[in-house]
């Protein structure tokens, strides 16, 4: 083969190669377009969406659509023997072309070289693929100068989330009970920076579990503190309580001896004399204490008193049985000697209701009551004693209440009011009871320093008076009012 | 490598080829393609059934092409009772010495015409097989070579089909071309009128010797068939099979049998003698879909579809021909 024909050659498949590239150019730019919207729709939806990442998304979008073009491309790309037809085509060669590339022509060469020279490219039609890659290319610059909107708030990891505020509330919890390590304060921080970042991973997730560990085992710590300190408190209540016991038979001790002291007529300026007075007038030697039981509670109330304030010591049980018993005594002397037959009745009940009273607080109310009424302080006992108008025929019946009230029919019953009290006896019924004939001996109580009032009847003491019982008290003492 | 054919060698040919044109458009008168595709079918060696309707010059076509080329010509006119020994020879005993000898047929010629051959049976039709295909003819196990060059030119009446018999699809392939005789216009008879005596031809001379025609069918075989367009040959032999994967779909619908690899093989020689009767050292895409259509055109096997249809193989292989690409991307 001769220089020109090498030449020719090279010079016809300049040309082809030219074709070839014109149109792969054409199909490749019509091939790109689709992949090219792709891959700035997907940027920007990523951006906007996401709004991380944004510039490693888009190279690695931007590979994936060159991907795409090339396997839409790679099949339709044109080969030199098919760029070579279509060359041969348009420099209407009739085939030569193709022939001089796989033989020599020879004297065909100067033709087949006009012709090559004449041959005008192909047209391509590269306007409107260029035109929707140049508007992709506009509309990811658009895309990409838009101004991000505030990242959400929402964490991306709402069980992270939900972990961290469950942290949160432990170590409140915990700091309420004792001032938190820094530490764990710190760690509960870089969890919550990492949960905003959207970094929460697994390291985080064993760190959460340690903290929440560490702040459960303060808690239980805390709760182990607290029963012990609620067991103390329960253990100083119950000496409290003791001591406060103590304290109340001293205070019974003191009234039983203020009471024998009013007792003795005010002719004992001790108690020790009242007792003493007590013992001498004499009485059943069974019902009285002995002088040595008295002695030694004497000596011991003595002891006590002036140890009381050092050493806090109570009177015993049996010390204040004496004083009980030392009382009935003298109530009981007392009764004998004004003649009233309710005597050794009213001792004998204030006994039995001092054997009744178990409990402090119903001996309290019962034999040692009124020390609170100021002028009442004989209470009861003085009362009777002193024949105060019975209530009813019997004459020992007294307005009783509360549980302690009893129906007794005799008193329901009708009769005729007596002259004086509404007429003539037959037309006027009214209850048997409420007939207010005075009785032997009866009569207003003289030494009462102060007249009880209605109400204030010894029965009404004993509990609420039910208005029934208010009604009929005062339509006795008051019948016109 | 084989060289190409030089420019001169191809106006050499071209000269050649153009009397020979020149002298059958004396015999048939304004029937240039049926011209062209006659010459080149000859100048490719290939046989030639010409098809269309009485009186258009077939029969002095085929006479006038012998004529013009200076060969053995002989008719034979196929009728039904036409044996094979009709045409082929047959062995008779000869005079006084009592031996068979073998008297050649009609066949023994280079330009055989083979008038109404659809007339024959199929038996006497399947005796030019051997002939057509291997330029031989066996009798009595005796094969006997028919001159070179060998051409038969066939002719058939598409509308008397009554008493004929279809060519066999064998046959039919051995036909490089299937040329369609078109009517002529007025204009064209009134030539024929006022230029021939009782419409004879005027009387040709030979344009070519036998050593002439031999160097022209050398230069034929010298053209140069490129790869790319051999390709296009090929493809658009296989998409004229309906399970072929490039057929459309009305090869696939109405076409049961596509043309074989001799269809290639004609594609190739024809395409040659058309390049080189335009000029050409080489084949272009041009003379392949130029000839694409005697070439295929009695080649394809229609369906029953096609029929009620009016489906034609030239209808199809007109398809064929756009819908093959000379360029295929991917």
């Amino acid at each position: 083969m001769s220089e020109t024909e090498v030449h020719e050659m090279t010079m016809g498949r300049a040309r082809i190669r030219t074709v070839g590239r014109r149109l792969n150019m054409e199909m490749a730019l019509a091939a790109l377009v689709g992949p090219v919207w792709a891959f700035v729709a997907a940027g920007a939806l990523w951006r906007f969406a996401v709004q991380r990442w944004v510039p490693a998304v888009l190279a690695m979008f931007a590979l994936i659509a060159l991907a795409m073009t090339w396997a839409l491309i790679r099949k339709r790309l044109l080969s030199e023997s098919q760029a070579a037809i279509i060359t041969d085509r348009r420099a209407n060669a009739g085939g030569l072309l193709l022939t001089r590339l796989e033989i020599p022509v020879g004297d065909w060469e100067p033709a087949l070289r006009d012709k090559v020279v004449r041959l005008t490219p192909p047209p391509i039609a590269i306007g409107r693929p260029a035109l929707a890659i140049v508007a992709a290319t506009i509309f990811l610059v658009v895309a990409m100068a838009i101004p991000l909107p505030a990242p959400r708030g929402k964490p991306a990891n709402a069980a992270a989330a939900t972990r961290v505020e469950h942290l949160v509330e432990q170590l409140a919890v915990a700091a309420k009970e004792e001032p938190v390590e820094t530490n764990l304060k710190t760690e509960l921080e870089r969890l919550r920076e990492e949960l905003k970042d959207g970094k929460f991973d697994a390291t985080d997730w064993e760190a959460a579990d340690s903290l929440s560990r560490e702040l459960d085992r303060k808690a239980d710590e805390a709760a182990a503190e607290l029963a012990k300190a609620d067991e103390a408190a329960r253990q100083l209540e119950q000496a409290m309580a003791k001591a406060q016991a103590g304290d109340r038979l001293d205070r019974e001790r003191d009234e039983l001896e203020r009471a024998l002291m009013q007792l003795s007529d005010g002719q004992a300026s001790t108690p020790r004399e009242a007792l003493d007075q007590a013992l001498k007038n004499g009485g059943p030697s069974d019902e009285l204490p002995s002088s040595n039981d008295l002695k030694n509670g004497e000596s011991k109330s003595a002891g006590a008193k002036n140890t009381d304030a050092k050493s806090g010591g109570k009177p015993s049980r049996a010390e204040l049985d004496a004083l009980k018993r030392a009382i009935a005594a003298r109530q009981d002397r007392l009764a004998q000697s004004f003649g009233q037959n309710d005597g050794p009745r009213l001792a004998k009940q204030s006994k039995g209701e001092s054997k009744r009273s178990s409990s402090p607080s119903e001996r309290e109310g019962a034999s040692v009551r009124e020390p609170g009424d100021g002028n009442g302080d004989v209470g009861q006992a003085g009362r009777e004693l002193s024949g105060s108008a019975a209530h009813g025929p019997g004459g020992d019946t007294k307005i009783l209440s509360g549980d302690r009230a009893e129906i007794d029919p005799e008193k329901l019953k009708l009769a005729a009011s007596p002259k004086g009290h509404g007429g003539e006896g037959t037309e006027l019924w009214g209850l048997a009871a409420a007939d207010p004939k005075r009785h032997a001996g009866g009569g207003p109580a003289p030494s009462h320093p102060q007249g009880l009032a209605g109400h204030e009847s010894p029965a009404n003491r004993e509990g609420v008076a039910l208005p029934r019982n208010k009604t009929l008290i005062q339509r006795y003492f008051d019948p016109h009012p | 490598m084989s060289e190409i054919l030089s420019p001169a060698d191809v106006e050499k040919a071209g000269q050649s080829i153009a009397l020979l044109q020149a002298g059958l458009n004396q015999v048939l008168l304004d029937q240039g393609l049926v011209v062209e595709r006659v010459t080149t079918a000859i100048l490719a060696r290939g046989h030639i059934l010409l098809e269309g309707l009485p009186g258009l010059g077939k029969t002095e076509l085929c006479k006038g092409l012998a004529r013009l080329l200076s060969l053995p010509f002989k008719r034979i006119q196929f009728t039904p009772d036409l044996l094979p020994g009709d045409i082929t020879g047959t062995c008779v005993l000869s005079g006084d010495a009592r031996e068979l000898t073998f008297r050649e047929g009609p066949l023994f010629a280079s330009v055989v015409l083979a008038d109404e051959i659809n007339r024959s049976s199929p038996k006497t039709q399947s005796a030019l097989l051997e002939a057509m295909q291997e330029a031989s003819v066996t009798v009595l196990g005796t094969t006997y070579p028919l001159p070179r060059p060998f051409f038969v030119l066939a002719t058939q009446n598409p509308i008397e089909l009554e008493g004929t018999y279809p060519l066999p699809e064998a046959q039919l392939d051995r036909f490089l071309f299937r040329i369609q005789v078109p009517a002529v216009g007025a204009r064209t008879m009134a030539k024929l009128l006022t230029e021939r005596v009782r419409g004879a031809p005027p009387s040709a001379t030979p344009v070519l010797d036998a050593a002439t025609l031999d160097g022209i069918f050398a230069a034929v075989d010298r053209v140069h068939l490129p790869g790319p367009v051999a390709d296009f040959v090929g493809r658009l032999v296989e998409a004229t099979h309906p399970g072929a994967a490039g057929a459309s779909e009305n090869v696939r619908r109405f076409v049961r049998y596509g043309a074989s690899p001799r269809a290639a093989l004609a594609f190739a020689a024809a395409s040659r003698a058309l390049a080189l009767a335009k000029g050409k050292p080489n084949v272009g895409f041009d003379e392949v879909k130029e000839i694409a259509l005697p070439v295929l055109g009695h080649r394809l096997v229609m369906g029953y579809e096609a029929s009620l249809d009016k489906i034609s193989a030239e209808q199809l292989v007109r398809e064929i021909i756009e819908h093959v690409p000379e360029v295929v991307r991917g």
